[in-house]
């Protein structure tokens, strides 16, 4: 009994499926076919309509409901049952339900004590019976036909389900497509994002364009195909008067300087064509412009204009013309030379030859020119030795010279020449130059013999000058004495008689006299010669002071009365000969002090320059100078200028040459005649003093 | 002044009547001597007989024919009885190694120059100071 009074209830999802069973096996009977756990399915018949109904209720208004008591058979007895359905609370679990299982006694009220009934009423019993059996009949049809549209349900709602399946495969492939978008959208993104460095680069390239244009020293212009200037660089204004705002007017309304009226046509000629036009033009300053008229292609290969670039070419024509005059010159050069002279290609072909060639070899410019060497001129040059020269040694060392060839020529007889070749690379070319020796041959032995007549006509001479030179140095040393027995026996003779008559007195002096002059004409002899014996004695470290101040300290008496201002700077020390120094500075100091104009007080100064391998010794004076025909005269001995005015041996300077000459140096003079002279000697500086 | 006396050895009569004149003028009291040649001149003045004699000064051209001026001076100087007589060369000769020659000879060296008053003063002197006569 009290087993019969504990709740029994099952928990039910929203879909009708048992979650929670307790205690409520009684109420169940499961049906055929496959298990389930749908409680409308599971509990007794008699609950069905009952239980839906209360399920629905509950869920729909989210209230408790308890149904009215049902009765049921179980085995053997029946009970009443009241359904207590509660719905989970709405926004927890909803959908969710309690089913509470009641049951009651029902009364009892059996058949088998109907037996006491009044027949009427066991006539409405059994009427009530058969009612009652055809309602449950039609209530098992109805709920079979609720049955089966639950089943219809169940199929649509598995069509729906299918239907739900299919949406989200739908949505599935909107996924896929969207995010295919997304990739596309990601690419179009990377797509502009390189678009916009195209922009950048083409901005800096536009940039670039425009700095190249103005930089560009090449005059250009961009026309379209009606001629109307788009575009130009700056240096176009050299050629046309054009500005920016000129853009967009046709070319022909702007005036150019350049002395080319075709332009037009020549732009209009390449629209058509399409090929390129190149002229030289010049302007009317006589400049040279490379003009080029080029199609100007767009991106689509499309003719859209012309474009005409002029370049600066002046000082390439000019070059050209340059390299015209010098080919002239060449060829001028070629033809002027009196020995033959052939230019050959690499291949040996003549591509000319000179008038002496010509001449020589009895030839033609058209019997050889564009011939081959060897063919040419009825094959005159088919020689052995000139093929072997031409094609072996040439190719080899580049050139030959000089390399003799004895020949007997067809007509032309025997030749000796002496023939030579150079390669010149760079030109393509072969120079090929003959000398023609026969007539030198000829006289080759008679130049030798002419040649022996002279040589011993030299040694002659030399000998003749060496007897001179000895002659002129005994002459000056032996008639010292005799001379001196002249001079002093006139001088004794002019003392002894001194009442002469004035005639005899001046006879007696011009013989004094003549004697002097002589006397001191072979002291300088001897000077003169003193120097080949100084010379002998070698040379030693000189201090050119000290010969200085010697030649100075013999020319003092002429120093104190001419009162001559002398200055020297401070002067090295030489390997030399001290005798042949101070004669040297004696006889050019002593020079400077003579030739002076009367009444002029000389000034002289010594000064020297040193370089790496020379002394330059200058001895300047404020005398009457030396005519320029004459400087080289004053050197020769007994050359003397100045007859009368300046006395004197003529050997002064002569020596002083010598003396220079000895020392390896050379002795020169600058002079402006009336303005002073410089004397210069240079003496190598030989020993690294 | 007791007179010098004075040899001469040269061929040049020029010079002889020029060196006597420079003795005159000078007044150098003196007996002169004169030999043509060199080898005169040696041959009586070294000879080693009798009473040869030995003069104060000898005056020696440098250019006598036959012998070398030096030669005879070597022999002068050689003579034992000569060794204290004062020689001098009487040279037109100016170079330098004559001179030096006379002097490692021992020998005073006389220039002839060509003017007259120089050829005087230039022996006068140079005999008074071989013979120790003050100027």
């Amino acid at each position: 009994m009290v087993e019969q009074y504990v709740t029994s209830s099952i928990l039910v999802s929203p879909d009708n499926r048992i979650v929670h069973f307790s205690r409520a096996g009684r109420y169940m009977l499961h049906p055929d076919g496959a298990p389930t756990t749908n409680v409308l399915q599971m509990v007794r018949e008699e609950l069905q309509i009952e239980l839906h109904r209360a399920l629905m209720d509950a869920r729909e208004k989210h209230v408790a409901v308890d149904s009215s008591p049902i009765l049921v058979r179980f085995n053997g007895h029946s009970g009443l049952v009241i359904l207590r359905v509660r719905p989970a609370p709405a926004g927890d679990r909803e959908g969710f339900a309690l089913i509470v299982f009641e049951e009651h006694q029902p009364p009892i009220e059996s058949v088998a004590d109907a037996g006491n009934l009044p027949e009427a009423s066991k006539r409405r019993i059994q009427e009530l019976e058969n009612e009652l059996a055809v309602a449950q009949h039609q209530m098992q049809s109805l709920i079979k036909e609720f049955e089966n549209s639950r089943e219809e349900m169940k199929s649509s709602n598995e069509e729906m389900q299918s239907t739900n399946e299919e949406l989200r495969s739908t949505m599935e492939e909107l996924e896929t497509s969207k995010e295919e978008l997304q990739s596309i959208n990601e690419e179009l993104q990377t797509l502009n994002q390189q678009n916009r460095h195209k922009v950048e680069e083409l901005a800096e390239l536009s940039a670039d364009l425009q700095n190249h244009l103005a930089a560009t020293d090449i005059a250009t212009l961009f026309l379209d195909r009606e001629l109307r200037i788009l575009r130009f660089t700056p240096k176009l204004g050299n050629l046309f008067s054009v500005r920016v705002i000129d853009q967009g007017r046709p070319i022909t309304d702007v005036t150019n300087r350049l002395g080319y009226r075709e332009l037009e046509a020549d732009a209009q000629a390449v629209l058509k064509q399409l090929t390129p036009v190149e002229r030289e033009i010049q302007d009317q300053e006589g400049r040279w412009y490379l003009m080029r008229i080029l199609p100007y292609r767009n991106p689509q290969d499309r003719i859209d204009g012309v474009v005409i670039t002029f370049i600066d070419i002046h000082r390439r024509k000019l070059a050209e013309e340059q390299v015209l005059k010098e080919k002239d010159f060449a060829e001028t050069i070629i033809q002027t030379l009196h020995e033959p002279l052939a230019v050959l290609t690499p291949e040996f072909r003549v591509r000319t030859a000179n008038a002496a060639f010509y001449k020589n070899f009895e030839a033609t410019p058209e019997s050889i020119t564009g011939q081959n060497i060897f063919e040419a001129n009825h094959r005159q040059w088919d020689i052995p030795s000139v093929h072997q020269l031409l094609e072996q040694v040439l190719p080899q060392k580049g050139s030959f010279q000089d390399v003799e060839i004895d020949h007997t020529f067809h007509r032309l007889g025997r030749r000796v020449m002496l023939v030579s070749a150079h390669r010149v690379d760079h030109l393509g070319a072969i120079l090929l130059g003959v000398r023609d020796l026969t007539d030198k041959k000829r006289s080759e032995s008679e130049l030798l013999k002419a040649e022996g007549e002279l040589r011993a006509a030299n040694q002659s001479l030399q000998r003749i000058n060496a007897d001179l030179m000895h002659f002129s140095y005994a002459v000056s040393h032996d008639m010292q004495e005799p001379l001196r027995m002249v001079t002093s026996f006139t001088q004794l003779l002019a003392r002894e008689l001194p009442n002469l008559d004035p005639q005899s007195a001046q006879y007696m002096r011009y013989a004094v006299e003549g004697a002097s002059r002589m006397e001191t004409l072979l002291a300088a002899l001897r000077e003169y010669w003193s120097i080949d014996e100084e010379k002998l004695k070698g040379l030693t470290e000189v201090d050119c002071n000290a010969a200085l101040q010697r030649a100075l300290s013999y020319l003092q008496t002429v120093i104190e009365k001419t009162g001559a201002v002398i200055t020297y700077d401070h002067l090295p020390t030489i390997p030399a000969n001290e005798y042949a120094l101070t004669l040297l500075f004696q006889n050019l100091v002593g020079n400077a002090i003579k030739y002076q104009p009367p009444g002029r007080t000389p000034r002289i100064h010594i000064s020297v320059e040193r370089s790496a391998a020379e002394w330059k010794f200058s001895v300047a004076d404020n005398g009457i100078g030396v005519e320029p025909e004459q400087r080289e005269l004053i050197f020769a001995p007994f050359k003397r200028l100045h007859e009368k005015q300046y006395s004197g041996s003529g050997l002064g300077l002569a020596m002083c040459r010598k003396i220079v000459e000895t020392l390896q140096g050379r002795i020169l003079v600058e002079s402006n005649a009336g303005e002073g002279s410089t004397f210069q000697f240079i003496l190598p500086r030989t020993g690294g003093v | 002044m007791k007179p010098a006396h004075i040899v001469l050895i040269e061929d040049n009569p020029g010079d002889v009547v020029l060196v006597k004149l420079a003795l005159r003028e000078n007044d150098i009291p003196h007996s002169l001597t004169e030999f043509e040649s060199g080898r005169d001149a040696v041959r009586i003045l070294c000879a080693e007989t009798g009473d040869a004699i030995v003069p104060d000064a000898i005056l020696l051209d440098l250019n006598t024919p036959g012998t070398d001026g030096f030669d005879v001076l070597h022999q002068l100087k050689d003579c034992p009885r000569l060794s204290r007589v004062p020689i001098a060369i009487l040279t037109s000769s100016r170079a330098q190694s004559d001179k030096r020659r006379a002097a490692v000879q021992g020998a005073r060296f006389i220039e002839k120059p060509s003017q007259l008053q120089d050829f005087l003063s230039s022996v006068g002197s140079s005999v008074k100071a071989m013979l120790g006569v003050p100027r």
